[in-house]
């Protein structure tokens, strides 16, 4: 075909080739790795700010009685049920005495009979008196002997001290008798205050040992929730600070109360500051003692100040700021932050002034040499594909139409290979989202993300300590189907120590809408990719979550879109069990006597509280202070931690090397396969076209076409099929995608690599339509 | 067997007589059991001897008109007749020209950039013989080419073939039992039993 002119029919083949080629270099521009970021901006805003602090806590009861015997007995009656409201003096119940009476009827006796004995002695010492005054007389007289009055007197002595003996039985008597009845009064079980019933813990015939409590009071007008906040973010919690409590059986009504005290030990192991909070006024209905409240603080409004959406709040290296946007590239600026309040606006203190306009969301991390694309909201929304281009091709004839049926044969291949990238890229994005430069796991495992993991949770505190360590925080990863309206998506759930954004490894390094968490429970970061919107609501567990910022492309190892929620909601959702075991957890430890021992009333609650609170973490995330370096400090907590630790490179080289080998093995076949199918398609395709042409062939070779110009002829056709499917398939790769479940990611490399693989196969699926045409017999075209 | 440049001879027989064979024998598409044949001074066979390259002897030297005129789909009407040219190595605009002359000399210029799908039966076969004659060759070989045709494009057809031997001094051997045709040759050659026979034809005048 050498020499050819170009006819309409060519002109025609490139007035869509060409537009075919323009959007494969479009695509490659603007899509992928070589696409700039579409980010949002946002101008810094100079407003008031009321600040808020969230926590959450149980309602308790301020006093509460525990009524039970001082002495064992057997309940004999029981008056009240609980939730039952009870005067004060008012007789709740009777202990059955047993031989309690028998004891006073013999402490009544002994009385008795030590009452008359105190009479007797009390003649024998008149007697002896009067004899003794007698005798004293006679004695005066010389009537008789010094030694009969002595024995007188002595015998008065003897009776004086029987009757003081007789004085004293009596009284111990006395006292005994008293005892008696005391302790037999002490079997009714009396109301100390006006209150209600809690709890009935036993039925009457039941034997109760003394300090046992039968019945618990609480005084209504004495309950308060007991909260808790997270110590990093309980700055400005004072007494007497406004409140609005929010019961978990009346969601969306707050009811108003007040900070009565901020409680003088904290809670060393969860770290939260404690505070008892009071209603304004007694709830009606009165809430279950125990039940979970959501109480949050309002503080001390700041005047107007410049403020930001901390979903702008990114870290570049150590610093922490923002990025703006100057002359089109981006510019990292530090900026010191103040307040901010649970609707994610920070007070900027230093660094930014108002109108300042800084990229707020961004689909992906920025670096200062990022290419960046100004949209004016939501960057993750993607535009919807024109089918233009597709209809156009397909208007083409056969020979187009075959190239897009290779094409999209040859988009599967691109995409199977973009999929083992992503897996590749999904690992990368899951390390570096981290913001980790060490991952310290269970001592032996490769955690957290290739196998379970378990780390006390204040074992960073150590790690803080250790040299070279600018920053480590805790860290849960959980892998659990979460609902989403009545349907379920599989999810990553990652728990994410408090702290400061940008500053606390762990937390989503940037978003694309909404903004970070600033309660420490119940709130949500979802990937995009699960489908959440801002405002859903999250099922975890018993709990539910509010989606309040969204992010792009943070997603675990095997591609699951991730959701951050707080560290301490993460732990329970891990470790808790659902209520039905929660309960039979509960009779198991109850019927275990050594647990329940009646004696010990506190205990068995102990016991029970311990077996519901967890107090590990999956691994702890550690972010190195400038000039250290990460095996060096590795090594030092490996040594001296006992735990196993795991830099970057490791750490990459468990993901791609062990967790995702076998896929990408899979995938490696199915690339085998699909090439080979590809091939064969390829071979089939071009010998139809070849077969359809063997008389037009017949006569080219009469009229004496070389055999190389024939050849020629065919691979250009073969080729041009590779080129078409190419561009096919790299469009429809590119377009379909983002629709994919897993991350696909379609990177240059394999592009060239596809491209040139096509060409190979191409040119060898040719070779059978070539050898065909070179056997045609020029004859056939003059038949006969 | 003997034909002279400018003449239009005919090769006739009854079916399977070995008028094809012949045929592609003459047109170097098949090599000869026996004898010799010569195209103007150049020995092209000599009892099993023959020229290497038979496929430029084909491409250069002889031109050929099916049946069916077997155009190429996919190229317009000029293009397919400038393509023999276009192989032999003539520029592309002087390869157009002589194709568009013999469009012309055939009157289907009109029809210069269609589609062979957009042309008639009759005009097909014109481009077909347009392409034939585009190299100049000594010899045309044509293989039923009124065969399709009716009387009077079978006809219109023979004496393009008649007019294009006196101009181009062609030599051209049609294969045809067209009944309407035969008339119109003045030499013939007939397979008869495996023989050949020459004989004189009517030469009916074509107008």
């Amino acid at each position: 075909m050498k020499g050819l002119p170009i006819s309409g029919r060519t002109l025609a083949v490139l007035a869509v080739v060409v537009p075919l080629l323009a959007l494969l270099v479009y695509v490659a521009l603007y899509s992928g790795p070589l696409a700039p970021v579409a980010v949002t901006l946002e101008s810094v805003q100079s407003r008031p700010l009321s600040p808020a602090l969230f926590g959450i806590g149980t309602v308790e009861a301020r006093h509460s009685y525990q009524i039970g015997p001082t002495a064992t007995g057997r309940l004999e009656t029981l008056l009240v049920e609980v939730g039952d409201r009870v005067q004060a003096g008012q007789v709740l119940g009777e202990i059955d005495p047993v031989e309690l009476d028998d004891r006073v009827s013999a402490q009544e006796s002994a009385l008795k009979r030590n009452q008359a004995a105190l009479r007797e002695a009390q003649a024998r010492l008149s007697f002896a008196r009067s004899q003794a005054q007698r005798y004293e007389q006679m004695w005066e007289r010389h009537l008789i002997s010094e030694e009969a009055v002595t024995a007188k007197r002595q015998e008065l002595q003897i009776a004086q001290a029987a009757h003081a003996a007789a004085s004293e039985d009596l009284a111990r008597a006395g006292s005994d008798r008293n005892a008696a009845i005391a302790q037999r009064g002490n079997l009714t079980l009396i109301a100390p205050v006006a209150g209600i019933v809690a709890r009935r813990n036993v039925d009457p015939g039941t034997t109760v040992v003394a300090g046992q409590a039968v019945v618990e009071l609480i005084d209504p007008s004495s309950l308060w929730v007991n909260v808790r906040f997270d110590q990093i973010s309980a700055g400005g919690l004072a007494a007497g600070l406004a409140a609005d409590i929010e019961l978990r059986s009346r969601a969306g009504a707050s009811l108003p109360g007040r900070v009565l005290r901020i409680e003088p030990m904290a809670d060393a192991v969860t770290e939260e500051t404690l505070a008892k909070v009071v209603f304004a006024g007694i709830p009606e209905p009165l809430p279950p003692i125990g039940e979970l409240a959501e109480v949050t603080v309002r503080l001390p409004p700041v005047a107007t100040a410049p403020v930001l959406n901390n979903a702008a709040i990114r870290r570049d290296g150590e610093r922490v700021g923002v990025w703006q946007l100057v002359d089109g590239s981006p510019r990292f600026v530090e900026v010191s932050f103040g307040a901010a309040d649970l609707d994610g606006q920070v007070q900027v203190l230093d660094g930014l002034k108002e109108g300042d306009q800084v990229i707020v969301y961004s689909e992906k991390a920025i670096s200062a040499r990022s290419r960046i694309r100004v949209v004016d909201a939501d960057p993750g929304k993607r535009p919807v594909i024109s089918l233009a281009g597709r209809d156009i091709l397909h208007s083409w004839g056969k020979f187009v139409f075959t190239g897009i049926g290779l094409g999209l044969l040859i988009g599967v291949t691109l995409v199977m290979a973009g999929v083992y990238r992503g897996m590749v890229d999904d690992g990368k994005a899951l390390l570096d989202n981290s913001g980790a430069e060490l991952w310290v796991v269970q001592q032996d495992t490769l955690g957290p993300y290739a196998e379970s993991s378990s780390v006390n949770d204040d074992v960073y505190r150590s790690i803080l300590a250790m040299p070279g360590v600018a920053a480590a925080a805790n860290v849960t990863y959980l892998t659990m189907q979460v609902r989403r309206g009545q349907a379920d998506v599989r999810a990553m759930i990652v728990g994410i120590a408090p702290g400061r954004v940008g500053a606390t490894p762990g937390w989503p390094p940037y978003l694309v809408a909404g903004r970070q968490l600033t309660r420490g429970h119940f709130e949500a970061v979802a990937d995009i990719a699960t489908g959440f919107r801002l405002g859903d609501r999250i099922g975890i567990r018993r709990n539910h979550y509010t989606v309040v910022g969204l992010t792009r492309r943070m997603v675990s190892s095997s591609g699951d879109p991730m959701v951050f929620i707080p560290l301490k909601d993460a732990q329970e959702a891990q470790f808790l069990k659902d209520n039905d075991a929660i309960w039979q957890s509960r009779r198991r430890t109850e019927a275990n006597p050594a647990f329940n021992r009646p004696g010990v009333p506190g205990l068995l609650q102990a016991v029970i509280d311990s077996q519901a609170a967890s107090t590990v973490v999956n691994a702890i995330l550690v972010r190195l202070e400038p000039g250290h370096a990460p095996d060096a400090v590795a090594e030092s907590i490996r040594r001296w931690k006992r735990l196993t630790v795991y830099t970057r490179t490791q750490m990459e080289g468990i993901l791609v090397g062990k967790l995702i080998a076998t896929s990408a093995r899979q995938i490696g076949m199915f690339l085998v396969i699909l090439a080979v199918v590809s091939a064969a398609i390829v071979a089939f395709i071009i010998y139809t076209l070849t077969m359809d042409k063997i008389r037009e062939i017949a006569v080219l070779k009469l009229i004496g076409t070389r055999n190389r110009t024939i050849a020629w002829m065919i691979l250009q056709q073969a080729l041009a099929l590779g080129v078409i499917g190419f561009v096919v398939g790299k469009i429809t790769a590119t377009f379909s995608a983002p629709y994919f479940p897993k991350h696909v990611l379609l990177v240059p490399q394999d592009s060239i690599a596809g491209f040139l693989a096509v060409m190979l196969i191409c040119v060898l699926a040719s070779l059978v339509a070539i050898r065909m045409a070179l056997r045609v017999d020029p004859a056939e075209a003059i038949g006969g | 067997m003997q034909v002279a440049p400018g003449e239009v001879v005919g090769l006739i027989g009854p079916s399977g007589s070995g008028k094809s064979t012949l045929l592609k024998c003459l047109g170097a598409v098949i090599d000869p059991t026996a004898g010799h044949m010569v195209l103007g001074d150049q020995v092209i066979y000599d009892n099993g001897w023959k020229v290497r390259d038979l496929r430029a002897l084909r491409r250069d030297q002889i031109g050929f008109v099916f049946q069916a005129p077997y155009l190429i789909p996919f190229l317009d009407v000029t293009d397919n007749v400038a393509l023999l040219p276009m192989l032999a190595g003539v520029p592309n605009a002087a390869a157009r020209a002589r194709a568009l002359e013999l469009l012309t000399a055939l009157d289907v210029q009109h029809r210069a950039r269609a589609m062979p799908s957009q042309l008639s039966g009759g005009e097909q076969q014109r481009v077909a013989i347009a392409r034939g004659l585009v190299n100049r060759p000594p010899v045309i070989l044509a293989d039923e080419p009124t065969a399709p045709l009716d009387s009077e494009r079978a006809l219109a057809v023979m004496r393009i073939l008649n007019d294009m031997a006196r101009q181009y001094q062609t030599a051209i051997i049609v294969v045809t039992h067209d009944e309407k045709i035969i008339p119109t040759f003045k030499r013939i050659y007939h397979i008869r039993d495996g023989v050949t026979v020459e004989e004189a034809g009517e030469g009916r005048d074509l107008g």
